[in-house]
């Protein structure tokens, strides 16, 4: 008896460039795995795909019901293939979440619920570092800067979007070494950069 | 027998092999046969493992002692016929308990201590043989066993061992596949 050629599991290129790892064309990625060595490395495969894509779309927030949509969201790329006719599950993607909040990869927004999460392709300890160092290659230390400035700049910059939540963890990093201070107006905040 | 450089440890012991098989009056030499060569693709493919993991096996001290241990291999009979199973052990290293067992048609080293049971081994080269999914009625067609016995043989295929995903949105409900059956391009 031969055996048949086995099945090839293939990347896939999204059009916009991200490339989806070959178990994402595998169906039961999409269902809750049962065993619990499978279900670590089942989460860990999903949460390198989140991140990454996160990263490449520049995505600052999931939420639970961004499970189960075919189509017009930002995140259906990876939440549905419609190549194996498979979708992410409401119930799937919280456990993902938790896990996610559990290691640091993310964290609830607002806290005190669990259906959505700001992630952290960069922590805020990272974004931290990128803010100081460009508050200091620009010539703004010392002087006050608005949130608005930063995260909606007229020049788009490594800070466009970036939720004002994740500014704010960002800032209190520094704010902690004595490297910013935040300043609360009642027009919205602002912050001030010191050299180290 | 051809060394590379690193795989010293990697000498199998044709002797003892030889030895075993001289205890058994009933082993044929068709057995013999194959199980050598399992051996040499088993080695081929610590070969391809070493050469490919060289800089980790050097740096990682848990993988030290394989440069230098001697490898023997064991054989048995199989218990109810059909499988024959080469088991690799050395004393206490990280390889401990890497085994080749036969899947169907196919080789397989498995790196875990303990051995492959029947079931597994029916509901693995059922696996392999329908491409690497399968539902519960082919496991039924192929054995005869009763529904719950086939159940509980699911069960401990995907809950207790792990060695099954299982996939709800199926058409058929719920199917069940097995990563080693498929080929991943990364």
């Amino acid at each position: 008896m031969t055996t048949p050629e086995r099945p090839k599991l293939q990347t896939y290129t999204l059009s916009s460039g991200y490339v989806l790892p070959s178990i994402h064309a595998w169906p039961p990625f999409f269902t809750q795995q049962r065993n619990p060595t499978i279900i670590a490395d089942q989460i860990s495969h999903w949460t390198r795909i989140i991140l990454s894509y996160a990263r490449h779309r520049r995505l600052f927030v999931l939420r639970i019901q961004d499970a189960d949509l075919r189509e017009d969201n930002q995140w259906s790329e990876i939440f549905w293939n419609p190549r194996i006719k498979r979708v992410m599950k409401p119930r799937h993607l919280e456990t993902l979440i938790e896990s996610m909040v559990n290691a640091g990869e993310a964290a609830y927004e607002p806290p005190r619920q669990t259906s959505s999460v700001l992630i952290f392709w960069r922590t805020p300890e990272e974004w931290a570092e990128l803010l100081h160092e460009w508050a200091t290659n620009t010539g703004h230390l010392n002087t006050i800067l608005t949130f608005y400035e930063i995260i909606e700049p007229e020049v788009p910059s490594q800070f466009t979007d970036m939720p004002l939540p994740l500014l704010r963890k960002a800032l209190n990093t520094l704010t902690k070494t004595g490297r910013a201070q935040i300043i609360e107006r009642a027009e919205g905040g602002g912050v001030r950069f010191f050299a180290r | 027998m051809n060394r590379r450089p690193g795989l010293a440890g990697f000498e199998f012991q044709t002797q003892s092999l030889q030895s075993y098989a001289a205890l058994s009056s009933t082993l044929s030499q068709n057995q013999i046969d194959a199980l050598h060569s399992q051996l040499a693709q088993f080695r081929a493919a610590l070969s391809r493992f070493a050469s490919e993991h060289r800089q980790d096996i050097r740096r990682d001290p848990a993988f030290r002692p394989c440069l230098s241990t001697d490898v023997r291999l064991h054989w048995c009979r199989p218990a109810r016929g059909g499988r024959c199973r080469a088991e690799y052990t050395d004393s206490g290293t990280a390889w401990r308990g890497y085994q080749v067992v036969n899947v169907g048609d196919r080789l397989m080293v498995r790196s875990s201590v303990k051995e492959l049971d029947g079931d597994q081994a029916t509901i693995l080269a059922l696996a392999q043989r329908m491409g690497g999914r399968f539902e519960e009625q082919h496991l039924v067609d192929e054995t005869r066993w009763t529904i719950d016995r086939t159940r509980v043989a699911m069960d401990n295929m995907v809950i207790r061992d792990g060695l099954c995903w299982v996939d709800e949105q199926d058409d058929a409900r719920v199917s069940y596949w097995v990563p080693s059956a498929m080929v991943w391009d990364e």
